[in-house]
């Protein structure tokens, strides 16, 4: 088995969803969302994410520091205080060293896409921080995502 | 087909996996980093994916050695030639 994991970006591994409901603190003087707010709700959903489908995952262990190496985000549409956000994560790749995640927010009402993402980070060596493979686990998992997905 | 051609090729297919570039624009005097926009995750990525593809193990020095498509491929090249060195 090649170590490289491509997944169908439209095929949503490990989905896991949340809602968001701006507070007021988040909200700027125009009304709508501060764009800080984004990447916060990004990293609630990742942690989301990690705790449902690696919850076997020890985050903590040196051999499986990861750090996130690129954010993206296009704000496609303002959010108003007092709109209902839910919030997609999937796991967009996994590659050698690196893995993507992609995020959608939508308007909970009409379906409107809102905001979009993508993370991408990387398994580092404790010591050298120099990139290193992802480990075995993950990868595991995701095989068995996609055979899973291939017999259905 | 050569063997220069098929690790050509190889390393073609590892590159265009990596990075968001166009096949027209994977040719051996392409630098990595300028041409390809790849950057220093994007250049370990294709390394390691390198390494699994040809089964050869290329050393930290060597890989920082790389600028150009023409390096990736003659340090396949020069991997695979110790491999066989090794094993014969």
């Amino acid at each position: 088995m090649s170590s490289v994991v491509k997944v169908c970006v439209d095929a949503r591994p490990c989905l896991t969803t949340a809602v968001f409901d701006p507070k007021p603190y988040e909200v700027d003087f125009t009304g709508f969302l501060s764009n800080t707010v984004a990447t916060r709700w990004m990293e609630d959903l990742r942690v989301k994410m990690m705790r449902e489908h690696f919850s076997d995952f020890d985050v903590g262990k040196s051999e499986n520091l990861s750090v996130i190496v690129k954010t993206e985000i296009n704000y496609v549409h303002p959010i108003r205080y007092g709109d209902h956000i839910e919030g997609s994560v999937w796991l967009g790749k996994v590659l050698h060293c690196q893995w993507q995640v992609r995020f959608e927010f939508k308007h909970k009402t009409n379906g409107e896409t809102l905001l979009t993402g993508l993370q991408i980070g990387a398994f580092v060596d404790s010591k050298t921080l120099i990139p290193i493979r992802v480990p075995k686990m993950i990868e595991s998992k995701i095989v068995s995502w996609i055979t899973a997905k291939e017999e259905k | 087909m050569s063997n220069f051609e098929s690790v050509f090729d190889g390393v073609k297919t590892v590159i265009l996996e990596a990075t968001s570039v166009t096949e027209s624009a994977v040719h051996l005097d392409a630098s990595i980093r300028e041409d390809l926009g790849a950057d220093s995750l994007d250049s370990i990525e294709i390394v390691m994916a390198l390494e699994d593809k040809f089964g050869v193990q290329l050393s930290e020095e060597a890989a920082e050695k790389i600028r150009t498509v023409n390096d990736l491929v003659e340090f396949v090249l020069s991997a695979q030639g110790k491999k066989a060195a090794a094993v014969g």
